[in-house]
């Protein structure tokens, strides 16, 4: 009898069977009752990415749309404010809520390709280094003890600055980050997926190697690769909003959250809200999608950490 | 012993190699820097004299021979916008650097590993939940929003704090929060979880058994062992708050070399640049390095198998 | 405190050094509570060895945790005592406990490779008991755990003295863990399948360490095992636990002789015995249940082959069979 303490003590289920409206169904039904952290979190992702997709069907102005004769007004619930521009205007007149709805779009397009890059080619490179091994190996994994050890957003700046910016070196530049963390996940489940018996059988079965990857061990990896890539993702939305709040990031017309606080900050006395509503937005965006990883992990796959 | 830390210096040097090459392959690969410097209409003549001047006439491979000479004997080049010599620019400003890292760096490792080892402690209960929301948040911020907060209440709503500049303590405290806020978030949770490791261990137990008292079975059995995983990602830290030091400084306007990074990069400044990022990197690496050798220390079965590290 | 009409086996049953009555522990997991432990009565004396048997998930260990109160957060004893010299244990403060605990019993455990912490010495982590217990000067209590080191048979004591766990094959570390728990010479050892993880040559001399220990310290042993050789080898009384009870108790000799439950009468069958030639030896049928397969009744019925409709629904009492015989069975062997 091994007397572990693993689980921490559940309250009673009792109030659970009682009072469950539509709500709590749905959240017993994707074993979340009593998790009321993560449901608020996932409505909060839900609503971004309906805004960030349908969101320019209820955009009042055009992001880029000047009115010179409304600078720095302020939002509706502040002194001064009126609902023609509901959260107010930046410097040049331009409508606060159609930017950060222009903006909100550009992160998360950036952050979920960014991370994709970032899953794709860090499990590819993983799974290389573990159907190879010898000094492919070696050096994979040595590069993985470099980007581990470097502070990413230094070399950003510098690539950016250097080799030029436009969206896409933006996004390939924000996914190459975090790559290392795939490609040693991946590594090492390959590893111990190839001592598997039932590899060992399908390989006996003749089949090529890139079919035993594809039919057999990258679905079962998959989905902790997933759970990763959801631990990923608030980084590399805080990395594009901090290389665009330095500058360096998205460029102008085009905007990101990260931009319009950029901008925001040299107006933090005259203006606080184009600072302050974009910054609420990504805190609680990162935020939500971290409550949600961890508990995907804890949920799914315990061993990650 | 000896074989470990061997590898691990080996280890080091490579890794310092492939960031000296990266950062000339990015730098020199991104085109003549001179038309940063100079305005379009400079003629040829003039630029070809700079070229020849700067070393930037030569082939890249060439080039490259001269830059690793050149890191070698320890000369970094000259800012192409002052002419004054990199090295001097950057350790000009690096004590104030030192100085905001290191004060957010011991408050964070100190506050961190208390947070992260009350929570595993409390394991379940408020404190636990409380703790590891805030930590959680503490890392969802981004620390530039953070900082923005900050100034709007202390510095602008309150006026308690300056909002701006390095030159009295008072200038240190905000920056070293919004910096201290993430880090130690991220030491509680990973303190945590040591902990919450080592606690389940057997020889917990056994320390119970003997009649060890409370405080003592977490000073003298439990917290030895979890410092070891600890250490680790404290070390991986570094590089993460010597990243978020140049965000910082840049919003707190703090004279310190990540502004001057950041100024820098703006205006392309390849030398300065270039003995930053080779800066930080040696920094952390030297750091990873001297983690792996006290590892060895705080880890006993390490000395004897030798090279066990991985 | 050693009362000299205890050293006799007869006896043995007088003034018990410990006595547990009525234990229950009942472990809180999400899917409900399990009673894992339900109203055990045990006692030992002074220089004698209670043997306590049964196979994994039967709560020996527990029992004995809770009688150290070192039960995990999750489980949590309901009801009965824990009489160590007169005095419940489970009414003490937990300061008083402390100081009972590595002084007045030690306790050892399964996996001493595990069990001892990997960053300190042997010798610290033993001189850490007679630091805790002992007003000893620091070279007062190195000196005595030097002796210890010695007594538990480690060889060139000084030289281990400073050395890690790992340095440490596991006969050698299982001594150490000894030598640990007696170090403030205890009145009660209890040890928690001290030989299992031990190769089979390291077991027997492990074992007579610890029946060398008990005579030259005149401490009460519990030993806590699945293994019958072992019982054989070093209990001089035996109780027999099944999914939480004590089933059956006897004197060593008279168990192996002629065992009163069935359950006990299969875990001899499945042992190979000189003394009678059997063609095969033959298994329990099935496997111990886990907590919440607990019938009502007797716990052994879905597996024994001699019940009827009295056996379950009511939990058999136990039957007094002599004085230092007990059985809890409807229809004991002997009856059959």
């Amino acid at each position: 009898m091994s007397v572990r303490n693993t689980e921490v003590k559940e309250p009673p289920q009792a109030g659970a069977q009682i009072n469950r409206s539509w709500l709590g169904a749905l959240m017993h039904r994707w074993g979340l009752q009593g998790e009321w952290l993560v449901t608020i979190a996932m409505i909060y992702i839900g609503f971004i990415l309906f805004v960030a997709v349908f969101g320019f069907l209820f955009q009042p102005y055009p992001h880029t749309q000047l009115d010179l004769f409304n600078q720095l007004q302020p939002p509706v619930f502040m002194d001064g404010g009126s609902w023609e521009h509901i959260f107010g205007t930046d410097d040049l007149g331009r409508d606060v809520l159609s930017r950060l709805i222009r903006g909100l779009r550009l992160s998360v397009l950036i952050g979920v390709i960014g991370t994709a890059i970032g899953a794709v080619l860090g499990s590819f490179l993983g799974i290389v280094a573990a159907h190879f091994r010898g000094w492919v190996e070696e050096v994979l994994m040595m590069l993985v003890d470099v980007q581990v050890s470097l502070p990413f957003i230094i070399f950003a700046l510098a690539i950016l600055a250097f080799v030029g910016n436009s969206l896409t070196i933006l996004i390939i530049v924000v996914g190459i980050d975090g790559w290392e963390r795939y490609a040693r996940l991946a590594r090492s489940m390959v590893l111990s997926a190839n001592q598997q018996d039932y590899v060992l059988a399908v390989r006996s079965l003749g089949l090529s190697h890139f079919n035993i990857y594809r039919r057999h061990v990258l679905p079962n990896i998959m989905g902790t690769l997933i759970v990763q890539a959801t631990i990923n993702l608030p980084g590399v939305i805080l990395l594009e909003s901090t290389l665009s709040f330095l500058g360096l990031g998205v460029q102008p017309p085009m905007t990101s959250l990260g931009q319009i606080l950029g901008v925001g900050r040299d107006y933090l006395i005259l203006a606080p809200w184009i600072a302050v509503l974009p910054g609420t937005v990504i805190f609680f965006l990162t935020l939500s999608i971290a409550i949600v990883g961890d508990w995907l992990r804890d949920r799914l796959d315990p061993t990650l950490q | 012993m000896t074989r470990y830390v061997l590898i691990k210096v080996l280890r080091s040097i490579f890794t310092l190699w492939i960031v000296v090459s990266a950062v000339f392959l990015v730098l020199r690969a991104s085109g003549d820097p001179l038309y940063s410097v100079f305005s379009l209409g400079t003629p040829e003549a003039t630029l070809d004299v700079f070229r020849a001047k700067w070393g930037i006439d030569k082939s890249i491979f060439e080039q490259y021979v001269i830059y690793l000479g050149d890191i070698l004997r320890g000369d970094f080049g000259t800012s192409f916008f002052d002419g004054q010599s990199a090295w001097d620019l950057v350790t000009e400003r690096l004590p104030k650097t030192l100085l905001l890292g290191g004060t957010t760096f011991v408050i964070s490792v100190i506050a961190g590993v208390l947070l992260g080892t009350i929570a595993a402690l409390k394991r379940g209960t408020v404190w636990d939940r409380g703790i590891m929301t805030a930590a959680v948040a503490s890392f969802s911020m981004p620390s530039y929003f953070l900082a923005l907060l900050l100034i709007l209440l202390f510095s602008l709503k309150l006026r308690w704090l300056p909002t701006a500049g390095a030159d009295t303590w008072k200038h240190l405290i905000l920056p070293a929060t919004t910096l201290g806020l993430t880090l130690s978030g991220s030491i509680a949770r990973f303190t945590r979880s040591a902990m919450l490791e080592v606690l389940r261990q057997s020889y917990m137990r056994t320390a119970r058994a003997k009649g060890a008292p409370r405080w003592r079975q977490i000073a003298w059995h439990a917290l030895p062992n979890a410092a070891i995983p600890t250490v680790t990602v404290i070390g991986f830290q570094l590089g993460w708050l010597i990243g978020g030091s140049v965000v910082i400084e840049t919003v707190f306007a703090w004279p310190g070399a990540g502004r001057l990074f950041i100024t820098s990069v703006g205006v392309r400044d390849f030398a300065v640049v270039q003995l930053f990022i080779l800066m930080v990197a040696s920094t952390v690496i030297l750091a990873n390095l001297l983690v792996d050798i006290l590892y060895g220390f705080l880890d006993p079965r390490i000395s004897v198998t030798g090279g066990g590290g991985k | 405190m050693i009362d000299p009409s205890n050293t006799g086996p007869d006896a043995a049953r007088a003034t018990p050094l410990l006595e547990v009555r009525g234990l229950s522990v009942v472990f809180d997991t999400p899917d409900g509570c399990h009673r894992v432990v339900d109203n055990v009565d045990l006692q030992v004396s002074a220089g004698r060895t209670l043997g306590l048997v049964g196979e994994s998930g039967s709560g020996k260990s527990v029992t004995c945790l809770a009688v150290l109160r070192l039960l995990a957060v999750r489980g949590r004893v309901t009801s009965g005592e824990v009489l160590f010299q007169g005095r419940d244990l489970l009414k003490v403060s937990e300061e008083e406990m402390e100081a009972l605990r590595g002084c007045q019993i030690g306790m050892v455990f399964q996996d001493p490779m595990v069990s001892l912490n990997p960053v300190r010495t042997i010798g610290w982590q033993i001189a850490e008991s007679l630091h805790l217990h002992q007003n000893l000067s620091k070279s007062g209590a190195a000196k005595r755990t030097l002796e210890l080191l010695d007594l538990v048979g480690i060889p060139e004591p000084k030289t281990r003295f400073g050395e890690y766990p790992h340095q440490f094959s596991g006969g050698m570390s299982q001594r150490a863990m000894i030598a640990m728990a007696i170090a403030c010479q205890p009145k009660l050892l209890i040890a928690d399948e001290p030989t299992t993880a031990l190769d089979v040559t390291i077991q027997a001399q492990i074992l007579e360490l610890l029946s060398d220990l008990k005579k030259e310290l005149d401490m009460a042993l519990i030993l806590i095992t699945h293994d019958l050789g072992v019982i054989a080898e070093a209990a001089d009384d035996v109780a027999v636990m099944y999914a939480g009870r004590v089933v059956e108790e006897a004197p060593v000799l008279d168990l192996f002789d002629s065992p009163l439950h069935h359950y006990t009468m299969g875990l001899l069958n499945s042992l190979p015995r000189i003394d009678r030639s059997v063609d095969r030896l033959s298994a329990i049928e099935g496997a111990a249940p886990p907590p919440q397969d607990f019938v009502e009744g007797c716990r052994f019925e879905p597996r024994c082959g001699h019940c009827d409709d009295a056996c379950s629904g009511v939990r058999p009492d136990f039957s007094q069979i002599s004085d230092t015989r007990r059985v809890a069975c409807m229809h004991p062997v002997a009856a059959t």
